[in-house]
């Protein structure tokens, strides 16, 4: 009877050990993500990272989204030291090409890399070739003309003398090719051309750099000093002019004379003539445009300055070239005497004859008005006119204007080359542990039984990788992942309960090493542990014991296993 | 008196070998006084070691009495820049202009060195 139940044991054991089985074959825990029999992992080349840990000692395929255009794209990986300093290359570089139309919308690559070692850290570097368009190569052009504006007009941080001229400084030529080289990417995600000796090129020598932007940026240099020339006689000339208004502000003659044609004494049609040297007396101070002014900033900041100060140039022109008119043609006639409207006035004591041929000469090119009728022409010329400063910056748009287009012509249909490196990233490295069950047989018990066991392996194990491709069975990339200690527990006893008794109730302990033969099954070797009874029938002694035992299993996926018993228990 | 620049400064070679040849620093200029005599200077900065080479050797300034007329008429002065001492790491170099008159005019121009 006891026997019989042993068997039914035995049989359900076999039973469960077959469903098992069947379920170790078909258990991975690291199943695909798409429809491929390869993992697939998938990176963002922007945000520099990959959406899962990285599986190892399998082949996997890397995917993500490439910019539009990109014709080629390569994966490099490289294992890194303790420090985190790249060590070796993981694997030869992995080439995608695109086959499809490298302009069409949204592409996307994939790339089957072969497997990375476990627990270990890579540093993944991510480079596409592609033709830079002529949309971008345009749009670039732009770009850079606003990037470089104010880089090449200098700072009121680091200068009060601006606009700078001359000679560009070493901070100057790194900080415009970097803003070069930012633009690029932004405009077209590329961060290097190939084309040696090209300055996109991040091989080619700063000295070569630097001497290209002076060629390049010389004309904008050159337009630079000239408005910084224009501004200084600008300057020179203000004090001048600014102070001759003062004086003409409180001319007596010119103050007397006005009073005589605003009195009553003054003929009909005298009025206009006042309004004429009111209007003069009216002009305001030239507007200043000193060193450290704000309007020196930039170059924009100086176009405002010139648009605010033109009305006033032409206002001031006229009021005083009416009045120069006036002073020059109006008070004596060809013959030098006074004109008939100031007849009654000098008669009547208002205004003397002397101080009407005293304004007269004010109106000569070097009298008073005359001189400040000049300067305010020469003035306006200096700030509004082609030699002045309102040329000088047209030129030096048309100059920044001309670099960006022959920035644009050295990309335009130039393949480049982006590199992205995306971040440290480590492989799956806790799979250390199985489980397997199977059929234990111990000789000297002549005892078979069927078993449930955990194996400890001494290195992480993908059970997805096929373990032929380690080498042969005994190499030691081979053995690493077969061989693995194990702990296990019968699931019939194996007492009879004459000589022996279970250790655990009606299970006994399994411990062996084991290697695994083929992915999924597993020969085992170890010691049997149970309690040996006293021959003495009458002793109650146990004494503790074991025996070898030899074994064949299948190793079961533990994790799924444990998911679907736990729901059985969810609500 | 005072000049007033008609066209800006600007030099025959936009680059040069040093010793250069000849060149001609060009520019309208007119008197808004009918004519007027005025003094040109030419300046070099002295921080590096370019010189205009003179007859009576290397300067670091060259000053030239000018008639200049009434009307709008174009100027050539001629220099030649040379190196005072060995090498230089300049590679572009201004050449700066002052004219006095009655009022005091500024201009500029930079050429390339080819080193």
């Amino acid at each position: 009877m006891e026997k019989a139940f042993c068997r039914i044991r035995l049989a359900a054991g076999l039973l469960l050990l077959l469903l098992l089985a069947s379920r170790a074959v078909h258990a991975d825990d690291t199943a695909p993500t798409t429809d491929t029999d390869f993992d697939v992992v998938q990176v963002d080349l922007n945000g520099q990272f990959f959406n899962r840990l990285l599986p190892f000692d399998v082949p996997f395929i890397i995917t993500g989204a490439v910019p539009a255009g990109v014709s080629t794209l390569r994966v490099r990986c490289q294992v890194l030291d303790a420090q985190g300093k790249p060590e070796k290359e993981c694997w030869p570089e992995q080439v995608w090409r695109n086959t499809t139309d490298p302009a069409a919308p949204s592409p996307r690559f994939r790339v089957l890399v072969p497997r990375l070692e476990a627990e270990h850290y890579f540093q993944f570097v991510f480079a596409f070739e592609k033709k830079i368009t002529s949309e971008e190569a345009q749009a670039f052009a732009i770009r850079v003309a606003a990037a470089f504006d104010p880089v090449l007009w200098g700072t009121s941080s680091s200068s009060n003398d601006l606009p700078l001229r001359g000679d560009l400084t070493t901070d100057e030529v790194k900080t415009l090719r970097q803003r070069l080289m930012d633009s690029l990417q932004q405009v077209t995600g590329v961060s290097d051309v190939a084309t040696p000796g090209s300055i996109f090129n991040s091989a080619t020598p700063f000295e070569d750099v630097r001497r290209d932007f002076k060629q390049i940026l010389l004309p904008v240099r050159d337009a630079q000093g000239a408005i910084r020339s224009a501004v200084a006689t600008y300057q020179g000339e203000l004090p001048n002019l600014n102070q001759n208004l003062a004086q003409l502000r409180t001319d007596p003659p010119l103050i007397r004379l006005r009073d005589a044609l605003k009195s009553e004494a003054a003929p009909a049609g005298s009025q206009a003539h006042a309004d004429t040297i009111d209007a003069a007396l009216a002009v305001e101070n030239a507007p200043l445009l000193l060193l450290g002014d704000p309007a020196l900033a930039s170059a924009d900041a100086l176009s405002a300055f010139l648009e605010r100060s033109d009305p006033y140039y032409k206002d001031a022109e006229a009021r005083i070239g009416a009045l120069r008119t006036l002073l020059g043609n109006g008070l004596l006639t060809s013959e030098g005497k006074p004109q008939p409207f100031l007849g009654p006035l000098i008669e009547g004591g208002r205004i003397t004859l002397d101080e009407v041929k005293t304004l007269v000469e004010q109106s000569r090119p070097t009298g008073l008005v005359g001189s400040i009728d000049r300067a305010l022409a020469r003035v306006d010329g200096d700030l509004l006119g082609d030699a002045g400063v309102q040329g000088a910056l047209q030129e030096r748009s048309t100059a920044v204007s001309a670099m960006a287009r022959e920035y644009r012509r050295r990309v335009e249909n130039v393949t480049g080359v982006s590199g992205s490196t995306v971040g440290n990233f480590q492989t799956q490295s806790n799979n250390y542990i199985s489980a397997d069950t199977g059929f234990s047989c111990s000789p000297e018990l002549s005892e078979c039984s069927t078993y449930v066991g955990s194996n400890f392996y001494f290195a992480p194990v993908n059970k997805a990788a096929p373990l032929r491709q380690f080498g042969p069975f005994f190499s030691r990339e081979s053995l690493k992942r077969r061989v693995a200690l194990m702990l296990g527990l019968t699931v019939q006893g194996i007492a009879d309960d004459k000589t022996r008794e279970d250790l655990f109730g009606s299970q006994s302990l399994l411990v062996g090493l084991g290697a695994r033969m083929t992915n999924s099954v597993r020969l085992t070797a170890g010691a049997l542990v149970f309690r040996k009874l006293s021959p003495n029938p009458l002793s109650t002694d146990k004494k503790l014991t074991t025996t070898y035992f030899f074994s064949m299993s299948f190793d079961i996926d533990v994790v799924p296993a444990l998911k679907g018993f736990g729901k059985l228990f969810t609500p | 008196m005072a000049i007033v620049i008609d066209r800006r400064l600007t030099a025959s070679e936009t680059v040069v070998n040093l010793p250069s040849d000849a060149f001609d620093l060009i520019q309208t200029l007119h008197s808004d006084l009918g004519g007027e005599q005025a003094r040109i200077t030419y300046s070099l900065d002295k921080r590096h070691n370019i010189s205009f080479k003179t007859p009576s050797g290397l300067v670091k300034q060259i000053q030239v009495q000018a008639q200049i007329p009434g009307q709008p008429a174009q100027r050539r002065d001629s220099v030649t820049l040379a190196l005072d001492g060995p090498g230089t790491s300049i590679e572009q170099v201004t050449i700066t202009q002052v004219i006095q008159a009655e009022n005091q005019v500024e201009n500029s121009v930079t050429l390339n060195v080819e080193s």
